[in-house]
Order: C-alpha cells, then sequence, then structure tokens
C-alpha cells in the first residue's frame, strides 16, 4: 500500500518536474478531501459512517497520448478494512485523428438513465455503503480496453475486458450495509468466473447525436454481475449458506434522448439473453430471457429547478415453467429528484428518491449542499428508508443523518 | 459565447454609416454581423462580486465555430475544483423558434447528459448576472429594434437603440443599447424588468483589436436592484484556428479537448 501511495506522489513530482523541461507536456491535478459522518436516527443511534478521504486526480498528457489517474486515500472509523490507499482509474489513451483508444482500468458508462442499470452493466456497482454514497463513487472501474470512433454526429465504441469485475456486497455484520438475504444466513466467499479468455466481456456501442436526438444501439457479452445466490441451510449452525454465483448472459439494448422543448424524455430497452434468477432455497439457478426497459422525463421549469421522474421495469420471459425462480415475473423501480439552486447557486437542495414499485419501498436521500467558498462546500442530508419487504427491508432500520465536508482543489 | 464575443462586436471601422438612414434593426444587425472569425477561442474569468464585497470566481475556457448562420460552441470549466472538467456542448441555431441542442458532460459521473435547449435561457448562468440567453447568439428578429438618438458613451460616438422582445416570456420588458459609430459594438446595455424598472446594466471595457477583429477584453454586469454584478475578463483570444467541425461533438466533450 504505502508503495502504491508512494507511487502516486513520484508520479505527480516526475509529472511536475517534465512540465518544466518540455512546455508541451500538460498536467492537470485535482481532487478534493471530504469527511462524511452518518448516525442512524433509531435506536441505539450507532454511527453508521464516518470517514476522511483524500481523492487524487491526475492528468499528464502530450501531443495526443495521455496517462490518467485517481486514487484514494481513505480512514474509515467504522469499518477499519475500508481505511487505506486505492487505485480508481489508472489508464493510457492515444488519440489518432476520429479513434481514441483507452486501455487500463477505467469507469465505462453507457445509456441514459439516472442511477438505474438497463443497458448501463459494463462498470459495476460498490453497495458496500449501499447507495449512501455519491453516485460517483458507486461505480466500480475495470479493466479494459476501450475503442471510440467519434465524428461530428455518431461514435462507435468497442470494448472488451479480460477479466470482470462484480458487485462489492458487504457481509460483514460490524457494516450496518451488511447484505442479508434471508435474515439468517451466511455467505460463502464470493467466487467470481474463472479467469479464461472465455470468460472475457465484449460488446459494444453504436451512439448517433443529432438535432433534436440522440440513440444509441449496444450489445455486451457479460455476466450478471449481482450475483445471485444458491441457498442451502446449514442445521449445524441453524443457519442458510449463500453462495454467490454469476452466470454467463447478453444484453442488447437501445436507448435515446429527445428533448421537447422544457422537458428531455430518456428511454432505454435492453433484453436480457440467458440472465440468471434468484432461486428459491434448494432450488437449482436457472437463467432466463429478461425484458427491461425504463422510462425518464427531466423537467426544466427554470429558476434553477430541475425534476427528473423515472421508471423502470423488468419481465422474466417463461416464468411459468420455472417455480424455483423467487422474483416477481414483474418488478417496477420509479425514482424522484427535485432539486434546486438558491442564493446564486451557492446552496443546492436535492432530493432522489429510490421507489421499490413492486413492493412499496422507499429510500430518499435529501440534502442540502452549501458553498462557502470556491472551495469548501459543507453538506448536511437526511437519509430515509421504509420498507415492510422488498429489496429497501434490510435497511428499514438504516435511516440516517449524515454531514460532509469536502474541499475541492 | 458567440454573443459575448459579438455582443461588444467587431467593426468595420469604414462603415460609419449615418443613423438617419439605419433603422434599429440595421444598427443591431450591422452588430451581429461584425466579422469575427468562422473559429474562435477564449479563456474567461468570472467574478462574481456581492454587494457586501465578497467574491467568487469561475474560469472557463471557450472554443466557438461558425457554421452559415448557426454556431457550435463547447465550454469547460477549469476552476473552481468541484466544477473543474464540467463542460457544456451547444449546438445554437439561428432561425428562430428551432430550440438549441445541448449537452452537459459531468466528469464524476464520466457521463454526458442532453439537457433541455429551450428551458434555461432566462436563467442564470452558474449563478452569474448573466442569462443564458446572454451567453447564447440571439436572432436579432426575436426583439422589435428601434432607434432612439445619437449619443456619446464613455468617450465614444453610439447609436441608442431599444429592443423590445417579441416572446413575453422573457424575463427582461426591453433593454437599451449603446453602439459605438465606429465599430458597431456595444459599450453599455440596460435591461428593464417586467415593471419597467432598471434591472441590469452591462458596461464594456477594454475594447481592442486582435488579429484584426474587434474584440473586447472586460464585461461588467450589474443588477441595480440586488448590487450583485459579475466581471468577466476576456484572456488569450484567438481567432480562425484551424479546428474542424469534428471539434464539436459529444465525444470531444468528454475527452475534454
Amino acid at each position: 500500500m504505502r508503495l502504491l501511495s508512494s507511487l502516486f506522489f513520484v508520479l505527480i513530482s516526475v509529472a511536475v518536474s517534465a512540465q518544466d523541461d518540455d512546455g508541451d507536456l500538460k498536467v492537470k491535478i485535482k481532487g478534493f478531501a471530504d469527511t462524511y459522518h452518518a448516525v442512524r436516527t433509531e435506536s441505539p443511534n450507532d454511527w453508521m459512517s464516518s470517514r476522511t478521504r483524500l481523492r487524487g486526480e491526475l492528468s499528464v498528457s502530450k501531443n495526443n497520448s495521455e496517462l490518467f489517474f485517481s486514487a484514494n486515500a481513505v480512514y474509515n472509523s467504522v469499518i477499519p478494512e475500508y481505511s487505506g490507499f486505492n487505485i480508481r482509474e489508472l489508464y493510457v489513451s492515444q488519440q489518432a485523428g476520429a479513434f481514441d483508444i483507452r486501455a487500463g482500468r477505467q469507469i465505462i458508462t453507457w445509456g441514459v438513465a439516472d442511477a438505474l442499470r438497463i443497458t448501463d452493466l459494463v462498470s459495476p456497482m460498490d453497495y458496500s455503503e449501499f447507495l449512501a454514497q455519491d453516485y460517483d463513487d458507486i461505480r466500480i472501474p475495470e479493466n479494459a480496453l476501450r475503442v471510440k470512433y467519434a465524428k461530428s454526429s455518431f461514435a462507435l465504441e468497442a470494448i472488451a475486458v479480460p477479466v470482470i469485475e462484480t458487485f462489492e456486497l458487504p457481509f460483514d455484520r460490524k457494516n450496518p450495509w451488511a447484505v442479508s438475504v434471508t435474515g439468517n444466513d451466511s455467505v460463502l466467499s464470493a467466487a467470481k468466473p474463472d479467469f479464461k479468455i472465455k470468460n472475457m466481456e465484449f460488446g459494444g456501442r453504436l451512439s448517433w447525436f443529432l438535432s433534436g436526438v440522440d440513440f444509441s444501439v449496444c450489445a455486451l457479452r457479460t455476466f450478471n454481475k449481482m450475483p445471485v445466490f444458491e441457498m442451502n441451510y446449514n442445521s449445524e449452525n441453524h443457519k442458510v449458506i449463500l453462495n454467490p454465483k454469476h452466470k454467463r448472459m447478453t444484453m442488447a439494448g437501445c436507448d435515446i434522448s429527445l428533448p421537447l422543448g422544457k422537458f428531455v424524455l430518456r428511454g432505454e430497452f435492453a433484453e436480457y439473453f440467458g440472465e440468471a434468477q434468484q432461486p428459491n432455497i434448494y432450488s437449482e439457478i436457472v437463467c432466463k430471457n429478461t425484458a427491461n426497459a425504463l422510462l425518464g422525463i427531466d423537467i426544466y421549469p427554470s429558476n434553477d429547478w430541475n425534476i427528473s421522474l423515472q421508471y423502470a421495469h423488468k419481465y422474466i420471459g417463461g416464468y411459468d415453467n420455472s417455480p424455483d425462480i423467487s422474483s416477481y415475473r414483474s418488478s417496477g423501480t420509479a425514482t424522484v429528484r427535485i432539486a434546486k439552486d438558491l442564493f446564486r447557486s451557492t446552496l443546492n437542495i436535492n432530493t432522489f428518491a429510490y421507489i421499490d414499485v413492486t413492493d412499496g419501498g422507499i429510500y430518499d436521500r435529501t440534502s442540502l449542499d452549501y458553498a462557502v467558498n470556491d472551495m469548501l462546500h459543507v453538506m448536511l442530508g437526511f437519509d430515509y428508508f421504509n420498507a415492510d419487504k422488498g429489496m429497501f427491508k434490510m435497511y428499514d432500520k438504516n435511516s440516517e443523518i449524515w454531514t460532509k465536508i469536502k474541499l475541492s482543489f | 459565447m458567440r454573443k459575448i464575443l459579438l455582443f461588444a462586436a467587431f467593426a468595420l471601422a469604414a462603415y460609419s454609416a449615418d443613423a438617419q438612414n439605419l433603422s434599429g434593426r440595421d444598427i443591431i444587425k450591422k452588430v451581429k454581423d461584425n466579422p469575427d472569425g468562422d473559429t474562435r477561442y477564449a479563456k474567461m474569468n468570472l467574478v462574481l462580486e456581492k454587494a457586501n464585497g465578497s467574491k467568487r470566481e469561475r474560469k472557463v475556457e471557450s472554443w466557438a465555430m461558425d457554421i452559415g448562420k448557426d454556431t457550435k460552441t463547447m465550454m469547460t470549466f477549469t476552476y473552481p475544483g468541484d466544477v473543474k472538467g464540467t463542460g457544456f456542448l451547444t449546438w445554437n441555431y439561428d432561425e428562430i423558434g428551432k430550440d438549441d441542442d445541448k449537452w452537459l458532460y459531468m466528469p464524476a459521473l464520466k457521463k454526458t447528459r442532453r439537457i433541455s435547449g429551450s428551458s434555461s435561457k432566462t436563467d442564470y448562468f452558474m449563478g452569474t448576472d448573466f442569462t443564458y440567453d446572454d451567453m447564447g447568439d440571439r436572432n436579432i428578429d426575436e426583439d422589435t429594434h428601434k432607434f432612439l438618438r445619437k449619443e456619446k458613451c464613455g468617450g465614444f460616438d453610439c447609436y441608442v437603440v431599444e429592443s423590445v422582445p417579441k416572446d413575453k416570456r422573457e424575463i427582461y420588458s426591453k433593454k437599451i443599447s449603446w453602439i459605438r459609430k465606429d465599430c458597431f459594438m456595444a459599450v453599455k446595455v440596460e435591461f428593464y424588468d417586467k415593471l419597467g424598472k432598471l434591472h441590469r446594466v452591462l458596461n464594456v471595457q477594454d475594447i481592442k483589436q486582435v488579429q484584426g477583429f474587434w474584440t473586447r477584453g472586460k464585461m461588467e454586469m450589474q443588477n441595480v436592484q440586488t448590487k450583485h454584478k459579475t466581471i468577466i475578463t476576456f484572456s488569450d483570444m484567438k481567432y480562425n484556428l484551424k479546428i474542424g467541425s469534428d471539434m464539436f461533438n459529444v465525444a470531444k466533450l468528454e475527452k475534454g479537448i
């Protein structure tokens, strides 16, 4: 770890000194330091999170070549295992005419949805604190090769990922965001797909950016990066043993953005061929074709208001033939975002809610973000969970208030 | 952005027409038609100053290219840190009623979002005293122009023109512009609110020629009702750069220029 952090600072020093020697070399450094603390609003009113972080981003470029490096140095008091230095992105890129080739650890985002994933399946999610992190912290970079060919009105993107990353799920009960499928379970170590060339992830996306409309088509040979769990009962410790599994699947999809006056309509559709489904206890995992669709609308009513509504629906095909699937045949998730800038953009009020339409649960994150000056922001927020069943049930007691102080440079 | 560079305008010094032969529309058209190169680049430093003297700062790099009567613009924030790398791509259309195409790149999310091209025109740009419409390129026939008089302003002989928006949803009821006779650049603009009260005043300073194009170096917009003001200082201005229209696409917005 020390070696990595030393490397980071050596890279910066070398880059800065190189700039002095050669004016063509461009060095850009940015980042932030933040400290975030959250306390549960229900008994036992324990600290849900207490961490301080330094994020550094370094870009070194000359002519059409670039090195990009971003890393976190974190001290986490609640979950010390999360303390340390970790690389987020580290890649090199080369531009040649309309081609842009990028190789290394990088975040790849597809689609037009906001915080929901229909076609955006490449970079998985870090749920170590569920969704109670900034959304940009939740995306996990992958070691990938990305080749993009872009002209004025269209872009063609091809990607290849030798070894896939999967969702980061916390199972340690010390973590208040620990995942539990049955409420009384223990988990076998997460197993990634074998490191074999046949398990590579690959795909492409063709996008058009036209006057009055954007649209894309895409396809991806991938895995269910959010695992499904084989479940068996252990009579010795009286617990359900969860065995996480990732299965091969293929996604074919499309998306569209359509500005209409003060509105922007967004839509995504994807068919997942052979998506693994969560089985009932003692049952085998079965794979089904699923249809996944999202419709969203962004509303710009002026006066610095911003409203966004989304609804995503999943439908499992061939459901009647598979009584061992524990998921619903049809399920829906909605999101609502309302934001307003006040006092010449020095104060931002924002609320973002995930609504489990199928089971009636809700998770809402409301925050106030005040810019003390150009560099310093102070934030205060409230995370609210309410669910009797469904995806938010396990966090029903996790409502919290939080504060964050962030200095950007 | 084009309007920012045009607002003060660029001129045909030899073109000293007499106001008696020019209508208000003719004068504003000469402002708009002033040559500004096919492509442009500038660094902008924006200082936002409250009535109590406290200041905030924004820094932006901007590229623009004319394609016929339309303009493509790319803007990237370089300061402060929390918005550094944020980019706007705008395809601005001269045709009345046709919404601009706009994209916003958010570096933290590694994502580009299509945003409304029409709604934000009357909103203030990033907390400044300039609206998005002030920062954009406005078709001259979106307003009715009337020549008022000739008078000196800032030591220059000027035409004074009143412009009344045809669309009643605009945030101002009229604006009065002082246009320099020698170069058809506005040196002062007064914006009046819906009640007819003076709302904002723009003063343009440090007007000079760069590569043969008249260019303004500094603009100060003050909201006289709140006493808040925004000062934009231009630097490193360049015209007729060798860049193609392929530069103004979403892939470039995401990569940064």
